[in-house]
């Protein structure tokens, strides 16, 4: 992700692009369509699954026995569908979860978009798939063997399959994708900062088409535990179906998940030049750093609005054009007072909030990515979701929250923000096609 | 040989997903499509699985599966061997330093020597788990 500052110059350029291109006729250059979506949630493992899960407004979180003793024993797993089997071929046991979901979302994207990695210029085929922690349940297990047998029981693929760039690597593999791949780590906005990373790949002509998102998998004992150490995590271990409940009074902490998603990006031009009506239009991103705390939000959303507001001048847009905010909204005390905060401050108009983690906890580093596809799908079907477990906004949030059934509503517009441990802001603005 | 080792096909199908239909005893792990990391995985799980050793750089690389079947029912039988002898002199309190052989490939190879294929002495008698 670029700096907000440098971006600001990106912008400049890019805007001198569009305007060449005007005068010449020709599509924008520095608009990005989103041209495949795939997601593998909690919720649903396909598009139409997914989404029939956000809009049935209830939350999937139950018990894991992988949990049983720890303080926090539930979570938002990925159930119901052999990974291994989607995936085929004989690959799979040098992946480890985090790699599978983020490899079945990104073949669904790929499909999604009529792309075929066959016949494809992969060289011009970038991959851009956020991953916060990546394979810790592999280095526990190879941890423990090491301390009970010695040397010879650790596994000799445990660091090609616990490193976080194992996913974008893997995804590359698949999709003979030969353009550059990345897999930025901005904890719990990796997946919006890969999306945004993917569009500056676009309009800069360094790809021609990038395959981005964001995985996560970490339903372990150590790391739930530890989440739930720090605080960070909801402790409704009678009630895990009521824990996630963003921008409720009540809210004591966020539901840890799993899942991927990714989207298919191309330039506008390209993808109508091919025949595609693009699905979505990535109109800004925007970037910035709280420089603050390890995990607090700074109090007042200062920094995190220098992100959306860079997104918006990215897309040209005035706050008042926003239509919709798809939240970050995580459920934790410190998150939705800051980012209810925000969104009053920096949207006076009051527009339309859902808060999908409702629904599928917290997936991390896919987060991001996850609604950013919920966005899309959004603007497409002209339905917001619920958000879960709410019946109204905690009375202090002068929010127009989304609660109890789908709600239709014309969206053209609608911005998604993603926030980090680490400090990390993003926002992404979205437009119909 | 004319059957193979039932955990090297448990092992072969269940996690390296190699159709059942390809593991005939002549099939190579290259012919299998295990690459040096597949290999290398897969000593380990017969390691972790039948605590025997075997070096995945040399043998299992160019072996048949029958002839890693051969091995591992060799040094499964020198294990039991050993581990009566071992108990004996254990009880007389010496170290014991057991040398066997092992056929492979038509080639009689020292244990810890020549061969792709070692059972460590030192290996825990009995460690499947």
């Amino acid at each position: 992700m670029t700096p907000t500052a440098e971006r600001g110059r990106e912008q400049g350029n890019r805007q001198g692009n569009r305007q060449g291109n005007a005068q010449m006729g020709g599509q924008e250059s520095g608009t990005v369509a989103v041209t495949g979506l795939g997601v593998v949630t909690p919720a649903g493992h396909d598009e139409r699954s997914f989404w029939e899960g956000l809009c049935a407004g209830r939350s999937v979180a139950g018990q894991r026995p992988e949990l049983a003793g720890m303080p926090v024993d539930f979570a938002c797993a990925v159930e119901g569908i052999d990974l291994d089997a989607v995936i085929g071929g004989r690959s799979v046991w040098r992946m480890a979860r985090f790699v599978k979901l983020a490899l079945i979302a990104a073949r669904q994207a790929v499909a999604d978009a009529g792309l075929d990695p066959v016949s494809w210029d992969g060289g011009r085929v970038g991959v851009v798939l956020g991953v916060g922690v990546g394979g810790v349940s592999v280095l526990v297990d190879n941890a423990l063997k090491l301390q009970a047998d010695g040397p010879q029981a650790v596994s000799p693929v445990l660091v090609p399959m616990m490193i976080p760039n194992a996913a974008a690597g893997e995804v590359a593999i698949a999709l003979k994708a030969r353009g550059p791949s990345l897999a930025p780590a901005t904890a719990c906005a990796s997946g919006a900062t890969a999306i945004a990373v993917a569009r500056d790949l676009l309009t800069s002509g360094q790809c021609d088409v990038v395959v981005a998102g964001g995985a996560e998998s970490v339903l372990t004992p150590l790391v739930v535990t530890a989440f739930a150490r720090m605080g960070a995590l909801s402790t409704r271990t009678g009630d895990p179906g009521g824990a996630s409940r963003p921008f409720a009074s009540d809210r004591d902490g966020f539901v840890i998940g799993e899942g991927a998603a990714m989207l298919v990006l191309e330039r506008e031009a390209d993808a109508r030049a091919r025949g595609r009506v693009p699905r979505a239009l990535l109109a800004g991103a925007g970037a910035s750093t709280d420089a603050h705390h390890p995990t607090a939000p700074a109090p007042d959303g200062r920094w995190a609005q220098m992100a959306v507001e860079a997104a918006l001048r990215d897309a040209g847009w005035s706050p008042y054009d926003v239509a919709h905010v798809n939240a970050h909204g995580t459920s934790t005390p410190l998150n939705d007072a800051m980012e209810a905060t925000l969104i009053d401050r920096v949207y006076p108009h009051r527009p339309s909030v859902t808060a999908p983690k409702g629904v599928v906890g917290h997936t991390l580093a896919a987060a991001g990515a996850i609604e950013a596809v919920a966005t899309v799908l959004t603007l497409e079907h002209g339905v917001i979701p619920p958000i879960a477990n709410v019946d109204a906004p905690a009375v202090e949030f002068d929010l127009d929250c989304v609660t109890k059934e789908p709600r239709r509503q014309w969206v053209e517009t609608a911005v998604s923000h993603s926030f980090g441990f680490g400090g990390h802001n993003v926002a992404l603005a979205f437009r119909q096609a | 040989m004319s059957e193979i080792h039932p955990k090297i096909t448990e092992v072969l199908t269940a996690t390296f997903k190699v159709p059942a239909a390809e593991i005939i005893p002549e099939a190579t792990m290259d012919s299998l499509e295990m690459d040096s990391l597949a290999v290398a995985e897969f000593a380990v799980i017969i390691k972790e699985t039948l605590g025997i050793d075997a070096d995945s750089d040399s043998l299992l690389k160019g072996a048949t599966l029958a002839e890693i079947t051969a091995f591992l029912d060799g040094a499964r039988t020198a294990r039991t061997a050993r581990t009566a002898h071992a108990g004996h002199a254990a009880h007389a309190g010496h170290t014991l330093r057991a040398v066997h052989t092992v056929h492979v490939a038509g080639t009689t190879h020292a244990v810890s020597t020549a061969s792709g294929v070692s059972e460590t002495n030192e290996a825990p008698v009995g460690v499947g788990r």
